[in-house]
């Protein structure tokens, strides 16, 4: 009988993983993976920023606003800073910040979200309500406050920028896991895991969350295009992180009043951001049609 | 080698090759139906031919993924539009396939209409069951509103839901599983048709709703006199219900006949070992069951040669190299096999025949 | 010959730890209706008065109650150890109910399950946890009742690790994936890779990792192709006799549960109607709905098809949420008289020797 089987098997469709199956739909999409290899090419272009230039972000030259130039490639700004190096710099931490915000978001979302669904009741109520509240939440102004008043205590660094803005983007995310956990708490594998004598730790860890995660990747990948934008409108509104340091926002923030004079100050850094977010997104569509079920074969 | 001769030219009840049988309602010749997938095409149907005579219920019985269904789906025109569909099918003559949708529309509801499974998806949730009816009466007759909710109202009579008359003001949701199917087979038999196709009709049903199923449409074919299609699964409800069978593995059929020597004397070893593994009702606890090793092969690389070749204990070279020959006489009228080793029909053992340790067939 | 596979000598070739087991059926509720003659050793499940009533809550944000859906209204069985009993019925019959409270997956609302002396309804979570390790349960659709994220290696380890078994896992593994008739290197592979009948093998695999005494199995071929339900029924039935299990067998086809089960009990609405032996049950059933179900049960032989005598039973399985009173088949029954409305039949042997639940019981042969 095994005989049988096994020959059964060796006939079977090509044996391949969830994964590898949605790593392949991924890799079809010239889209997201242009822009994953875009984004990829600009973090590592921020490193490599220096040693090509020899500019570094910190630096003053004596090129005072000078246009984009082959010594200055995105031009200077009034005190002479290579604007390359800041927009470099920029997105460096507007990527760190994102991550970081993001990694934060997902794990709070995802955890908090799976406990709503598998718990129900008063649990599910509690942070339910949680979640209701951080929703309708002005987000921008309260970070504003935030940051005003917590800049004694170090307000301006930038983790503490990034844990902050992360504490308040998780709630969509605990949404979206806790009505998919709604669902799959109803499957039999789940049901089976209990009858195993499974503790609930184990269920919410081993098998609801790795079922909800292509929800969570596609989402994460979506918290991390958000954050850039919040953390760029923060910096953009002055609150956040504060000079030497820099990040997109504040640099496209900088060169705001010189849009029509020194356009390059705040142009260029612009379309480094919108670059940025554009990648960010495509890479989270092309995720999100790799998963989509939709796309599995049709019997 | 083979247990029988080759199927005349001259076309013949149970239809095999050659040109389509004028004197069938439905004639479908070397039909094939493929289906475009992200991970490569699906050979669902792969060249498949059958008739469906004047006033007979034909049961098309097989397995998922034995292309059943999806035959019979091409013939109503309702595969999805990925599907690539070739061969030919015809109604009393008239080509079906590469027909305008708009004449085929005409056609289908009035000449052919289908009972599915789920009948609580085919039903909308938002329109009076009468109301749906009526809709579909209006559309092929011509009458006036009224007339059209009253017959609506005669004919979930006959499917048997009492107190019809009010009924028909009801929503689906306000029915059991039973009285949707049963509204269902009222909507199909609405204009007349000349053949009913019925998809697995009772598999969602309990065995007692099932039983009343097959009376209703039973019932409903004879009021409108017209041929039934059964598509199913099980060999029990074929038995009931039907007058002819094919029996369909990976897209092909194995075996057809009339339902008495199809049960008998299976010819095909596959009809053989589907009817030797499955338990029956009368037959005492104790009594193994002979399986049929491995699983269906998946349609995306059916088997070379004959696909039930892995799975077949009289399989030789011959099936592993070259695909099952045509659909072949076994015996009169109309017990046909497609197989390189056929059992000896005079010879088969059915497992029908001993089923308590005593000789039935006397 | 049933009976004889399944005598008292059988080596079991895993000996699983017991439970502990108190002297029979002492501290047992006197169960609710007269049961038939128990093995000497005692019953290993004693099921006594079960009742399930799940409310019913208004689609209102407040989520008043406003009924109950009566699943299960006081059901009593036993299944002795080595034996099969088919617990049958139609949908809504509440036949997976009971199966689900056995093992407190659903809290019963009341009544007693006894498992081999230990009261089950008495345990907190942490024991019940403790206690599935004796009794496992092997759902009815194979793909959704294995984690699609695990590979077949981690999903029956999984048991093992949840109890602290695990010894040698790719051994433990093999040896499961061979004693249900898989192939030991398919382990690395994911259920989606697998056809209907090797997922259902991969359950009972992983069913049978903790060495249990019982299994409780749901619907498990019904979900399969034909050709491939016989194969797991054997695979079953050799499980049965190698390892010497007790099984719960609930399904609605009647055939296969005629040709797997010892004992049957048919269901309807919530309630025993008929117990007994399979011959008993199938040969003689005395309860006309067990009369009129298996007449319904088509067979595969057009001959004896057209010989049957049919009863057609009209309307449907009754509203569990507003079941009729007194015998709860009584509006599809053609014997129903004044006194099934008034009184609810007790489930005793009316001297045919097996019981009914029925005012007006009568056997008939029905094939």
């Amino acid at each position: 009988m095994d005989d049988r089987i096994t020959t059964a098997l060796a006939d079977d469709v090509v044996a391949r993983s969830q994964w590898r199956t949605v790593a392949g739909r991924f890799f079809s999409h010239r889209f997201a993976v242009g822009a994953l290899l875009a984004a990829s090419a600009g973090y590592a272009l921020t490193f490599l920023a220096e040693p090509l230039t020899g500019w570094s972000y910190k630096d003053l030259s004596s090129d005072l606003s000078q246009g984009p130039s082959s010594r200055h490639w995105f031009g200077t700004d009034t005190i002479g800073h290579d604007m390359f190096a800041q927009s470099m710099r920029g997105l460096q931490v507007s990527i760190h910040v994102s991550m970081v915000v993001a990694g934060i978001a997902t794990v709070l979302g995802t955890v908090l979200g799976a406990v709503q669904g598998w718990f129900r009741g008063r649990v599910d109520a509690g942070v339910g309500l949680l979640v209701d509240f951080l929703l309708i939440l002005p987000l921008l102004p309260v970070l504003m406050v935030l940051a005003t008043r917590t800049r004694a205590i170090g307000g301006s660094s930038l983790m503490f920028v990034a844990v902050v803005i992360g504490l308040f983007l998780w709630a969509p995310l605990a949404r979206v896991v806790r009505g998919e956990v709604f669902s799959i708490r109803e499957k039999e594998f789940i049901e089976a895991a209990a009858a195993l004598g499974a503790s609930n730790t184990r269920i919410i860890f081993r098998h609801l969350i790795p079922n909800v995660m292509s929800s969570v990747i596609v989402y994460a990948t979506l918290t991390v295009a958000t954050a850039i934008l919040v953390e760029t409108a923060l910096a953009f509104l002055g609150f956040g992180i504060q000079p030497p340091e820099v990040s997109l926002g504040a640099l496209v923030d900088e060169g705001r009043d010189a849009a029509r004079t020194r356009w390059w100050l705040f142009y260029l850094p612009g379309a480094v951001l919108i670059s940025l977010v554009l990648c960010v997104n495509f890479v989270g569509d092309g995720l999100r049609d790799a998963f989509d079920p939709r796309q599995r074969r049709r019997r | 080698m083979s247990a029988g001769e080759p199927v005349p030219d001259k076309p013949m009840p149970g239809g095999a090759t050659g040109q389509p049988d004028s004197t069938a309602i439905l004639s479908v010749r070397d039909l094939r139906v493929d289906f475009e997938t992200d991970d490569g095409v699906v050979q669902a149907v792969r060249g498949v031919s059958w008739d469906v005579y004047e006033g007979e219920v034909l049961a098309i019985a097989g397995e998922s993924g034995s292309g059943k269904s999806v035959s019979v789906l091409a013939a109503m025109g309702l595969l999805p539009p990925d599907a690539r569909v070739s061969g030919s099918i015809s109604h009393r003559g008239r080509e079906l396939l590469g027909m305008p949708e708009k004449k085929l529309e005409r056609l289908r509801g009035s000449a052919m209409s289908m009972v599915f499974q789920d009948p609580m998806t085919s039903l909308n949730p938002v329109m009076s069951v009468g109301d749906q009816i009526a809709e579909g009466v209006r559309v092929h007759q011509k009458l006036k509103r009224h007339q059209a909710r009253e017959r609506a109202a005669e004919l979930l009579d006959l499917v048997g839901i009492a107190d019809a008359a009010r009924r028909v003001d009801a929503y689906p949701h306000e029915f059991s599983g039973g009285m949707r199917q049963r509204a269902m087979i009222a909507m199909a038999i609405a204009n007349d048709p000349d053949v009913l196709i019925a998809d697995e009709p009772t598999t969602a049903l309990d065995v007692t709703i099932q039983a009343q199923i097959l009376d209703v449409l039973e019932r409903a074919r004879q009021a409108v006199d017209s041929a039934l299609i059964l598509i199913t699964h099980d060999l029990g409800v074929v038995a009931r219900t039907a007058h002819r069978l094919f029996v369909m593995y990976a897209g092909r059929t194995a075996e057809t006949g009339m339902i008495d020597d199809v049960f008998e004397h299976p010819v095909h070893p596959y009809t053989a070992g589907l009817l030797a593994a499955i338990p029956r009702l009368d037959t005492p606890r104790g009594r193994r069951l002979i399986p049929i090793e491995g699983s269906p092969p998946s349609m995306l690389a059916p088997p070379p040669g004959c696909a039930f070749q892995p799975r077949c204990g009289r399989a030789s070279d011959l099936c592993t190299k070259y695909p099952p020959p045509p659909l072949t006489l076994v015996s009169p009228p109309a017990h046909l096999s497609a197989c390189h080793h056929p059992l000896d029909p005079q010879q088969s053992t059915s497992p029908l025949q001993n089923p308590n340790g005593e000789d039935s067939d006397a | 010959m049933p009976s004889a596979r399944r005598g008292g000598g059988w080596r079991r070739r895993w000996a699983p730890a017991r439970p502990q087991r108190a002297p029979a059926s002492e501290d047992l509720r006197a169960p609710a209706v007269t049961e038939p003659a128990i093995s000497p050793d005692g019953p290993l499940l004693r099921v006594s008065d079960l009742t399930k009533d799940f409310p019913v809550t208004s689609r209102s944000p407040l989520r008043r109650p406003t009924g109950t859906v009566q699943a299960v209204s006081g059901v009593s069985f036993h299944i002795n150890r080595g034996e099969t009993l088919g617990l049958v019925g139609e949908s809504g019959s509440g036949k997976s109910t009971i199966a689900r409270c056995v093992l407190r997956l659903i809290e019963p609302t009341s009544g007693s399950v006894n498992f081999a002396g230990t009261e089950l309804t008495e345990l907190n979570r942490k024991q019940m946890r403790r206690q599935r390790r004796f009794m496992q349960i092997v759902f009815q659709d194979p793909m959704a009742s294995l984690d699609p994220r695990m590979t077949v290696a981690a999903i029956i380890a999984e048991p093992l690790q949840i109890h602290r078994l695990v010894t040698n896992a790719q051994d433990q593994v093999a040896e499961l994936l061979e004693l249900v008739g898989l192939h030991p290197q398919h382990g690395n592979r994911y259920p989606h890779e697998f056809s209907g009948g090797q997922r259902q093998r991969i359950g009972i695999a992983r069913a049978l990792a903790l060495k249990p005494e019982m299994l409780i199995l749901d619907e498990p071929v019904s979900a399969l192709d034909v050709s491939i339900q016989a194969g797991v029924l054997n695979l079953l039935e050799d499980l049965q006799d190698r390892l010497g299990l007790t099984y719960l067998f609930v399904a609605h086809d009647l055939s296969v549960v005629r040709h797997i089960s010892d004992r049957v009990a048919v269901m309807y609405l919530g309630r025993i109607a008929e117990t007994g032996t399979g011959e008993q049950v199938y040969t003689e059933p005395a309860h006309p709905y067990t009369q009129a179900l298996l007449s319904a049960v088509p067979i595969p032989d057009p001959k004896q098809e057209r010989q049957r005598h049919r009863i057609l039973l009209h309307g449907d399985i009754g509203n569990a949420a507003d079941p009729p009173s007194g015998c709860r088949f009584r509006t599809r029954c053609w014997k129903a008289e004044a006194i099934c409305a008034e009184q609810q039949p007790p489930l005793v042997d009316p001297g045919i020797g097996h019981p009914v639940a029925c005012h007006f019981p009568e056997t008939a042969r029905v094939e």
